[in-house]
């Protein structure tokens, strides 16, 4: 019962709505048409940048539904193959959750690594989907490129995060 | 006394997630064998998240826009001499080609006039706005702010100023999504000029995509020109796609003409291809009870046999 009112709490549903628009302005942000060549640089995967530093911070604005439906708007909207990146999304969106007491402790270097191995998991599951699927996968160099653009993202944006948003570990603790 | 309830709940609200998160799960992996199956639902899903997303994407995009066209701006200044200098090396060349065009121009006119060449069927176009791209490198796609609203069709070929981009794969609304010649699945049936060898031009996350059942590669050349075919009936015939370069392997590839780093408008063409006769005339037979019985035919003089197909 308590669990149901929490859900109901201004502050929290006001948390998931920021979240949820940060979301959809990441998915705006890696859709931009910055260059249709093959050869242009991926863009890097900024939804999942801000589902791991919130998962970290605000589990309870990250739940797994909100997290799941962020996944299948980024599917639908950037052409990635539809449930594989969502799918992706929520285990590492867990995961983070199911660590974050030690990523608390760890510091910086620790929870970008973290975040590397976020994004590793993040693309190849996908790409490792679509082959067993039998269709075909991008090559390789493509998305060990765009796993280097998300981890060299991710510190920009926990700066965004921290210094703009003022979304930090302590105010995590007070919840 | 309130810590056994509240370690039930807590053990309650722990299977309910769970259950969640394999529900998720199920829900993911019947997406994908969704997507995989090319299932028409989940197109009709996708255009109307696209819709309904299309008019804030825009106004989010603008100042991405801005600020990407600013540094390629700064890097253009930055190479802004030696840009001149190969303009003016392609003025030359352009202007010798300017008057072979004429001369080709003029041949032309009266070939058509001499053959009575009917032209294709009239095609007519609508511009529209690269809304945003996959970003990502699972497919070549690019969202178009042009939609069923504008009278897009569905398979509609793309065009931007210098050849074919790709064709249209699902249209919303508002806006439509293209698939670029560069992707994994892109088959676009083309002939080669001169010579007219048809082929099929094959995508495959290059920049240079396959040429693939090349009708005899004997008097295929490097630097010849690749068009639509009109095979199929989804594209027009003779939009340039792109030219002939022969790869180390012996295989032919196609260099496209379409300027894919700086697209930012498309046209989506509106083509009507003419009725084709696909099939062979058929004797047209009267149904036996249908002859009158009073003038039944003789085996001896047999009837005089219905001329077949119709169009001698």
């Amino acid at each position: 019962m308590s669990t149901l009112l929490d859900y109901l709490n201004p502050v929290r549903a006001l948390r998931m709505a920021q979240m949820g628009t940060l979301g959809l302005l990441a998915i705006y942000g890696e859709a931009a048409p910055l260059g249709l060549s093959p050869s242009a640089s991926p863009s890097p995967d900024l939804l999942l940048c801000i589902v791991c530093y919130w998962s970290a911070r605000r589990p309870d604005a990250t739940p797994l539904l909100a997290v799941f439906l962020l996944g299948v708007a980024r599917d639908l909207v950037t052409d990635m193959p539809v449930g594989a990146g969502a799918l992706a999304l929520v285990i590492v969106s867990e995961g983070i959750k199911t660590w974050r007491h030690h990523l608390a402790r760890a510091g910086f270097f620790a929870e970008w690594l973290a975040a590397a191995l976020a994004a590793f998991v993040a693309t190849a599951l996908p790409w490792l989907l679509v082959l067993i699927t039998l269709a075909q996968p991008p090559y390789l160099t493509d998305v060990g490129n765009q796993i280097l653009h998300t981890i060299a993202a991710y510190p920009i944006v926990m700066l965004l995060m921290r210094w703009v948003l003022r979304v930090s570990w302590k105010k995590a603790k007070a919840v | 006394m309130a810590r056994a309830p509240a370690k039930s709940e807590k053990a309650l609200t722990r299977i309910v997630h769970r259950i969640l998160l394999g529900l998720i799960v199920t829900v993911c992996l019947v997406l994908l064998v969704l997507w995989r199956v090319d299932n028409p639902r989940l197109e009709r899903v996708r255009m109307t998240v696209i819709d309904a997303l299309a008019p804030s994407m825009a106004w989010v995009n603008q100042p991405i826009d801005f600020a990407w066209n600013f540094a390629r701006d700064y890097r253009n200044f930055i190479g802004v001499y030696e840009q001149n200098r190969q303009l003016r090396r392609e003025i030359q060349s352009l202007r010798a080609w300017r008057q072979r065009a004429r001369a080709l121009e003029e041949e032309n006119a009266q070939l058509r006039a001499l053959n009575n060449v009917q032209l294709a069927a009239r095609t007519t176009f609508v511009t529209g706005d690269i809304l945003a791209d996959s970003g990502g490198p699972f497919l070549q796609s690019a969202l178009v702010n042009v939609g069923r609203r504008d009278g897009v069709p569905d398979g509609a070929a793309a065009v931007d100023g210098r050849g074919v981009v790709g064709r249209v794969v699902g249209v919303g609304e508002r806006a439509s999504r293209l698939l670029l010649l560069t992707d994994f699945s892109s088959r676009v049936p083309v002939v080669i000029q001169p010579g007219g060898r048809r082929a099929v031009l094959s995508g495959d996350g290059t920049t240079a995509p396959r040429l693939e059942f090349v009708d005899g590669t004997d008097r295929v050349r490097a630097g010849d020109l690749i068009e639509t075919s009109g095979d199929g009936g989804v594209f027009p015939p003779d939009l340039p796609v792109g030219r002939v370069v022969a790869t180390q392997g012996g295989n032919w590839r196609a260099v496209l003409l379409a300027d894919y780093a700086r697209l930012e408008f498309v046209r989506l063409l509106r083509y009507n291809p003419d009725t084709e006769i696909d099939a062979s005339g058929e004797l047209i037979v009267v149904p036996e009870a249908e002859i009158p019985a009073d003038d039944p035919p003789t085996l001896a003089e047999p009837a005089e046999p219905v001329a077949e197909g119709g169009n001698q």
